[in-house]
Order: C-alpha cells, then sequence, then structure tokens
C-alpha cells in the first residue's frame, strides 16, 4: 500500500510550509536514525522508536520498538489500532503525526513539530522577558490590595465601630490601632474605653469627660481671677489660642496640663513653667493675693509663711513670714534645750530609765504613717518622768487624772476628807518628862492638823496648780474667777501637725538627715519658739528647676498641688476639746465643684 | 554624592552631560539641605510639654508640611509621563524629588517626636521610610549599575543574546542527533533549560545555578565525534546561560526597587489618610 507522508514546518514568517513524500510498503519505521523511514530529527526519541504497520483496509497499527510510550488521543500506550476512516493523532517526542486517508483513497500521515528545540523563550515576550514584569508582583495591583487593606482595617472598620452599638466584651478592638501610645498607671482600666474621653468625632477632648470620673475636684481658684492672672499672650501665643479656638481647643482645658498617651508610667508632673507663667509676676495683675510673686524655689520663692495656730478656743490661725519671727502660744510650758541637755538632771533620769543616753528627739516624737508626727501626749511620752502620784493608800498609788481640771480639785477633796494628817508615833509614848517640848508640839500640830483637815486639801489643790506644782510644770492655768474659789482651769493646748498646710512636706525622704539638721530644738529654751526652718534652710540641698551639680532639682510641683485641698492644720488636745476643724483660707478662695 | 569640585565653564558643560543629581549645581541639594537643618534646629529650640510629639503646634506644622511633600513626591508618577526642557524639565523635577524626598526622612522623624508604638501613626512613618530607603536605593543603583550592565554584555544586544542562545540550541539539536539514549536525554534536558525561569529571588541573589546544561556538560559521554561536539556546544551555551544570567541579576536590582518604591507609596497615602482622619477624630 502507499503512505502519504506530509511534513509540514514553518518559515520565520508564520509562513507554513509543506513537503510531500510517498512510500510504498507495509510498515515504517520512525525514530531519530537516518536509516529510518520516516526521520525525525528530535532528540525525545530513540533512534529505532516506533512502527506504523498495515492491517488490514481501513486500519494501521502503531507499535513501540524502544519500549518508550507514546500518546494517541490523549491516551499513553505503547500500542494502539488507528482507524483510517475516522483517523487519530499520534504523539511522538515533539512531533504529532495525524493518520488518515486522503482523496485519493492512500494512507495519509501529516506530520507537524510541535516543541521548540530550544527552550530559550519563544520572540512574542522579548520586550518583558528581561525584565521583572513577569516575574514580580504587579505594582498596581500591589498598591491597590495594599492601600485598601490599610484603609479598611485601620480606617472604615475603627469608624464603624466607633458608631456601632457597644460590642460584647473581649471583641476585637478596632480604634487600638488608633492609640499614639500606651495611657499612664492611673488611667490603665480606660486603655481599650476610648470613648470614655474621645465622646465626639472631631471634637478634641473636654473637660466634661474627666468630670464624670473625677467629680470631686475643684477649680485652683474662681475662674474670672484666674483668668485675670494669667499673662497676657504675646503675638505667637495670641496667633496659638485663635487657632486653637477654631479647632474647638479652648485654653484651660484639663488635657492641658494632664498630657495623656505618654507611656505606662506616672503621669508626668506639670512642668514649672505652667505655674511661673501666673505667680511669676501675679502681685502685678492680682493686686490682692495674698502670695508672693514666684517662678523657680531657688531663684524666686517668698520666705515661708507658715499657717500658726495659738491656742484659744477655737484655736485662732494667723500667717505670718518666717522673717518676721514669729512666736506661736501654744499653752505649754516647754523648753526643749533643758530635755534635751546631754548634762542635766533629765539626762540623769533618763539613763536612771534605762536609756543609754541622754533624751533624744524620738522618745516623744513619732511618726505616722503619712511622713508626720503624732501628738504628743502625757500618758504615752511624759509620765515616765512626769508622775502624778500624790500619795499611798489602801496598798495602791493614788495618781492625779491627766486633762480634766475638776476630777484633780474633786479627787484631792475626798482624799483629804478620808484620810487625816499620819500621826506620828512620838506623841504615843504614855509618859511625859518634863520640859519635853518636842512631843508636846507635835502632840499640837497634830492635833490642830486633824481640825484643819478641809484646809489642808484646798492648799493642795492651790500648790498643785501653782508654780512648782504638778500641772503648773508644763501647763499655762486659768486661776478661778472668783478669789475663793478652787475653779481653776488649764490654758487650751494646740499641738500644731502641719504649717504649710498648701504645700505637700514628707519627713520619711529627709530621714537621712538629723532632726536638729532643720530644727533648732537642742537650743530652744522657750515653748513658744517656732522650730520652723526658713527658705534657706531647705535651699542648702533643693535647688529649683536648674541645679547645680549633686542638687537636687525641685519644681513647684515637688511640693505643691494644683487641686490642692488644704490639709489639717492642727490637731488641739486635751482630748475633751474637740480637735481643730479643716480650715479654708478666705484669701484662697476655695470652692469645691 | 560628591560635590562638583570648582564652577564648570559653560564650554566643558556644553560637552559634559549634567545629571540629574547635579542639576543647577546641586541646587535643590542645598535647598532641602537648608530645610532640614532648619526644621532640626527649631526642634531643638522648640521645648514643649511635657515632650515633643504630633501634636504641638510645631507637630502639627511639621505634619502638614511633611504630608503636603508626600503628596507632591508622589506627583512625579505624574509628572514623568512627559518630557520638558529648561527651568521646570523632568531633570529638575526629579533633582528636586530626590532632595527633597530626602529632607522629608528629616521632616517626618521630628514630626514623630521620636515616639513609635504598634498603631497606624507608626505604620505611616514606617511606609514613609520604606519609600525613602527604596528611592535611595535606587538613586544608588542608577548611578553604579549602568556600567556593570554594559560591561557584562559586551557588545550584544538583548535580542542578540536570545539569538545566540537559540542559535546554539538548534546546533546542539543537530549535533545530537547521533548519540545513544542517555547521552541524548542529557541534551534534551540543556535544550529545555530556560534561562529566564527563575524567580524573583534567584534573580536578585545571583547565586550561579547549576541547571541542565551544567549537570549535561558534567555527565555526557564524550567518546565519539558526535558527543565532543556536542560537549562543546554545552560548554558554550554554558557561558551564554552565564552572561544572560549576570544580565538578568544587573536588570533585576535596577527595576526592583520600583517595584517597591512605587505600591508601598500608594500605601503610604491611604496610610497617611487614616493617621490624619484618625488624629482629628479622636481628637
Amino acid at each position: 500500500m502507499t503512505f502519504v507522508i506530509r511534513t509540514a514546518s514553518r518559515a520565520a514568517n508564520g509562513r507554513e510550509i509543506v513537503r510531500s513524500l510517498r512510500i510504498d510498503a507495509d510498515r515504517l519505521t520512525i525514530g531519530r536514525a537516518p536509516t529510518c523511514d520516516i526521520h525525525l530529527p528530535d532528540l525525545q526519541l530513540a533512534l529505532l522508536h516506533a512502527a506504523i504497520e498495515r492491517k488490514g483496509d481501513d486500519r494501521v497499527e502503531v507499535t513501540a520498538l524502544a519500549e518508550m510510550p507514546f500518546e494517541v488521543d490523549g491516551r499513553s500506550t505503547q500500542q494502539a489500532t488507528i482507524s483510517l476512516t475516522a483517523g487519530g493523532e499520534v504523539l511522538l517526542g515533539a512531533h504529532r503525526l495525524a493518520i488518515g486517508r486522503d482523496d485519493a483513497g492512500d494512507t495519509l500521515i501529516r506530520i507537524e513539530r510541535i516543541g521548540d528545540v530550544s527552550g530559550a523563550a519563544i520572540a512574542d515576550d522579548e520586550k518583558t522577558l528581561f525584565s521583572l514584569r513577569k516575574i514580580a508582583p504587579p505594582r498596581r495591583a500591589t498598591a491597590w490590595v495594599l492601600a485598601i487593606l490599610i484603609l479598611a482595617a485601620f480606617l472604615v472598620w475603627p469608624i464603624r465601630s466607633f458608631y456601632a452599638p457597644p460590642s460584647a466584651a473581649g471583641a476585637a478592638q478596632a480604634d487600638a490601632a488608633w492609640s499614639p501610645g500606651k495611657l499612664s498607671q492611673a488611667h490603665a482600666g480606660l486603655e481599650k474605653n476610648c470613648k470614655a474621653c474621645h465622646q465626639a468625632a472631631f471634637v478634641a477632648v473636654q473637660d466634661s469627660g474627666c468630670r464624670s470620673c473625677h467629680t470631686d475636684t475643684h477649680d485652683h481658684a474662681a475662674p474670672a481671677r484666674l483668668a485675670k492672672a494669667s499673662p497676657i499672650p504675646g503675638l505667637e501665643g495670641r496667633l496659638q489660642r485663635s487657632i486653637s479656638a477654631a479647632f474647638n481647643r479652648p485654653p484651660g482645658r484639663c488635657v492641658d496640663c494632664h498630657t495623656e498617651h505618654q507611656g505606662a508610667t506616672a503621669m508626668a508632673p506639670t512642668p514649672q513653667r505652667f505655674c511661673a507663667d501666673c505667680h511669676g509676676g501675679l502681685k502685678e495683675r492680682l493686686p490682692d493675693t495674698p502670695f508672693g510673686d514666684a517662678h523657680d524655689f531657688a531663684a524666686a520663692h517668698p520666705q515661708f509663711r507658715p499657717t500658726i495656730a495659738d491656742a484659744g478656743t477655737p484655736a485662732t490661725l494667723r500667717r505670718v513670714s518666717l522673717d518676721r519671727r514669729p512666736k506661736q502660744d501654744n499653752g505649754l510650758t516647754f523648753p526643749h534645750a533643758l530635755h534635751l541637755s546631754t548634762t542635766n538632771a533629765v539626762a540623769r533620769m533618763a539613763q536612771r530609765q534605762g536609756k543609754t543616753g541622754e533624751l533624744g528627739c524620738t522618745d516623744c516624737h513619732s511618726r505616722d504613717a503619712e511622713g508626720g508626727f503624732r501628738p504628743v501626749s502625757m500618758e504615752a511620752n511624759c509620765q515616765s518622768c512626769h508622775s502624778l502620784a500624790f500619795a499611798r493608800s489602801d496598798g495602791t498609788v493614788r495618781t492625779l487624772r491627766h486633762g480634766d481640771p475638776r476630777q484633780v480639785v474633786a479627787e484631792l477633796r475626798d482624799f483629804f476628807a478620808l484620810h487625816g494628817p499620819s500621826r506620828p508615833g512620838a506623841i504615843d509614848s504614855g509618859r511625859r518628862r518634863p520640859g519635853d517640848f518636842v512631843a508636846a508640839s507635835l502632840s499640837a500640830t497634830y492635833g490642830r492638823a486633824m481640825a484643819n483637815r478641809g484646809n489642808a486639801a484646798e492648799r493642795s489643790i492651790r500648790a498643785v496648780f501653782s508654780p512648782g506644782g504638778a500641772c503648773y510644770d508644763c501647763h499655762k492655768v486659768v486661776p478661778p474667777a472668783a478669789g475663793g474659789s478652787l475653779n481653776f482651769r488649764i490654758a487650751p493646748v494646740v499641738q500644731q501637725k502641719n504649717y504649710m498646710p498648701h504645700a505637700l512636706f514628707d519627713h520619711r525622704p529627709h530621714a537621712s538627715a538629723t532632726c536638729a539638721t532643720c530644727h533648732a530644738a537642742p537650743t530652744s529654751n522657750s515653748a513658744s519658739d517656732l522650730l520652723m526652718p526658713k527658705i534657706a534652710e531647705c535651699r542648702t540641698c533643693h535647688a529649683g528647676a536648674d541645679p547645680a551639680r549633686g542638687q537636687i532639682k525641685s519644681i513647684c510641683a515637688t511640693c505643691h498641688v494644683y487641686h490642692q485641698e488644704t490639709g489639717t492644720i492642727a490637731a488641739v488636745s486635751p482630748p475633751n476639746q474637740s480637735p481643730g476643724p479643716r480650715h479654708d483660707f478666705a484669701a484662697l478662695r476655695l470652692s469645691k465643684r | 554624592m560628591a560635590m562638583a569640585g570648582g564652577r564648570q565653564t559653560d564650554r566643558v558643560k556644553a560637552f559634559r552631560h549634567e545629571g540629574y543629581l547635579r542639576h543647577a549645581q546641586f541646587r535643590w541639594a542645598k535647598i532641602g539641605a537648608v530645610a532640614a537643618i532648619a526644621a532640626i534646629a527649631v526642634y531643638l529650640f522648640h521645648d514643649p510639654d511635657p515632650r515633643p510629639n504630633g501634636g504641638t503646634w510645631y507637630g502639627y506644622t511639621l505634619g502638614t508640611i511633611g504630608a503636603l511633600l508626600i503628596l507632591w513626591l508622589t506627583a512625579l508618577g505624574i509628572r514623568k509621563r512627559t518630557m520638558t526642557r529648561n527651568a521646570w524639565s523632568l531633570k529638575a523635577w526629579t533633582s528636586a524629588h530626590v532632595y527633597l524626598g530626602l529632607t522629608l526622612l528629616v521632616i517626618g522623624t521630628l514630626h514623630t517626636g521620636f515616639q513609635l508604638g504598634w498603631n497606624v501613626h507608626t505604620l505611616a512613618y514606617a511606609l514613609m521610610v520604606l519609600v525613602i530607603a527604596s528611592g535611595m536605593f535606587g538613586v544608588v543603583v542608577y548611578s553604579l549599575l549602568p556600567r556593570m550592565l554594559s560591561d557584562n554584555r559586551g557588545e550584544l544586544t538583548e535580542t542578540q543574546m536570545l539569538d545566540n542562545l537559540r542559535s546554539i540550541d538548534r546546533q546542539l539539536n543537530d549535533a545530537a542527533q547521533p548519540l545513544e539514549g542517555a547521552n541524548a536525554a542529557l541534551i534534551v534536558g540543556a535544550l529545555a533549560e530556560d534561562a529566564f525561569a527563575s524567580g524573583l529571588w534567584a534573580r536578585l541573589s545571583g547565586r550561579e545555578r547549576r541547571g541542565a546544561t551544567w549537570l549535561a556538560r558534567e555527565r555526557l559521554d564524550a567518546s565519539d565525534a558526535a558527543s565532543v561536539r556536542a560537549e562543546i556546544l554545552l560548554g558554550r551555551k554554558l557561558e551564554m546561560l552565564r552572561q544572560i544570567q549576570q544580565h538578568l541579576r544587573l536588570r533585576a536590582l535596577l527595576e526592583i526597587w520600583l517595584y517597591v518604591h512605587v505600591p508601598v507609596t500608594i500605601a503610604l497615602i491611604a496610610a497617611l489618610a487614616a493617621h490624619i482622619v484618625s488624629v482629628f477624630f479622636y481628637w
């Protein structure tokens, strides 16, 4: 039979060139060897690859000769029968053989190379071949994807969640990525609740947000006075203010000083400039102010003006500069020097009571938990030396009641009514020798004493409340109004806890210094000496905002609190007088809001 | 960048190409440097409470300048589509783009007040830094790589490289026709090797790839004339492949920065929008 072989190839311009070949045979061999009937220069083929054999009128059989399978109509096989009428396609390596019948009735095999010889890429994409365009992610698509992701995650989602009803706990927080920094420790609980302060969209944080929690924080002073006291801003300040006002950011908001989102630490203290702006030249703008100008602790700060409580019912308060060397009437007679001496009888007595040396400050003054001191009390601090015992009877020591003069009078009266004078033994010897005047006078004295028992009580009472008496040693005594009355009273006593109610002072950080470093107690001979240190004393260690080497930086906020309420001024004893109230100075115009 | 030694005379200038970096005797470099130094000086003298941040008056000012700069710098993408000459030439514009982009790095950093965290604000800053860094990379490769590129290609154009490769492949195909199975299979592999099939990372790294061609040359059993000829051709193909790979690497390095610079710029503008809106939304 006749096989017609048509080999198709393409010219460079894409034109198809077909070469025809007729072979009369019943069996054709196909392969890379030049001896094959159909020679295909294809390295994927074996030298002798396959054979095509005629089987009857209408069928040919294709058989693999090198045990390498070929594809027929998409199936991989080593042997296939193809009907000439229906036709079929055989794939050998990079060549396609289409087998069928031509018009003349001969068996037609059309051969076409379908794979490239070279793996080097084809010409149509030469332009992009050498660039990154095919292998790098496309620029435009990447840009769109990134932009949409960012806008969705950081803008759309947070804004949607702002207007959505509060979500269940544990839901992801959409606006977390908006927070420019951690909140201070005090506000850590609001970390996930932005709306607590940022209450309305595009509206700067207003004081109303702060006030919803800080209900008892009051103004520093009346707003009108505050406004009057603040300095007139310069051109730059005025410009800034008008811009701020245009954006609904009025000056004087809480957040102007209490800046948030600065990290999870304590909120930074308000800088000194904030105070100095007004207080640096306050007298000028607010002539009726009681305060001296101040803008830096080292450079410009008035002398301390302690609030002095003078004993009385109630105690009276006054503010006096330490420059005027004020005295304080605390109702006591108490020389510090006497008690702190290292050589006198007091020191000796302390030794007797088992102390190694003389008395020290802490023998009477004990710390409280707030960095101050507890009031001195008779029972705890004085009585070990200053005994109020006055007699021994019925196997017990009789003691006067401290802090209640009426009880003292009543007790002494009762005692003398019940107990006569002790009878001297010499009276009862029985026989009297002539000229024994001693016994006679003793007896007479005893007799008189027995008769005068009431008078003796009165004398003792007067003695107790008089110089040399137990009360008079320490207290000022108010004598009875009427001459014969025994209605003695003790003047009220003030023990002041705090002389500087508008400043913070804590003794604890100062523990490394001795008491006498600041308080001149060892040389004070009078109870009315005010032992408060002057500002110069503090300045030996404390500098202002710009300390020299070795000094301590102390800004206004080191001692002063902007929203401070007046501290406790005085504890007043004795206990039967009510302690001093918290005191508001009219001059401060503190108003709680 | 090295500064020009002295003023060039007009005659020399006429013969000498003045690049975009040197444009108008570094006019924009000077403007950018002065602006950056001024911004730093004000930052040092400005002493806000409690510390410098984007929310002080100076912070808002720097932020506004920075945002406008970003938009203007982005406009180069539109501007570059038209070439013009003279004062507002594309070269002048590109020169300004480079130096003001460097100034933006200073302005943006000062605007942060060095307060960074895991939030949208720092995201915008980080994207800005990434864009500027990729731009700097671009400036550097544009000034260094073209010489290496032409050194490597010799006299060949890219099309010639491809034709060369195909021609070697055709010869290899013809030469290998008489070869036996194992040898033929090696050649088939070598012919199938595509020099352009490598991924992005492989192109950039420039590691020498030992593909099918290298393997064929290693293992080919050269015992007769045909296989010796095939071996020689394999060696030639290997040389050609090495040259093409080096060319591809240099071109990839030359182009890759734009694949960061452009999409990240758009991402930056999105992040900038989110940053600005969020700041005023929660004011």
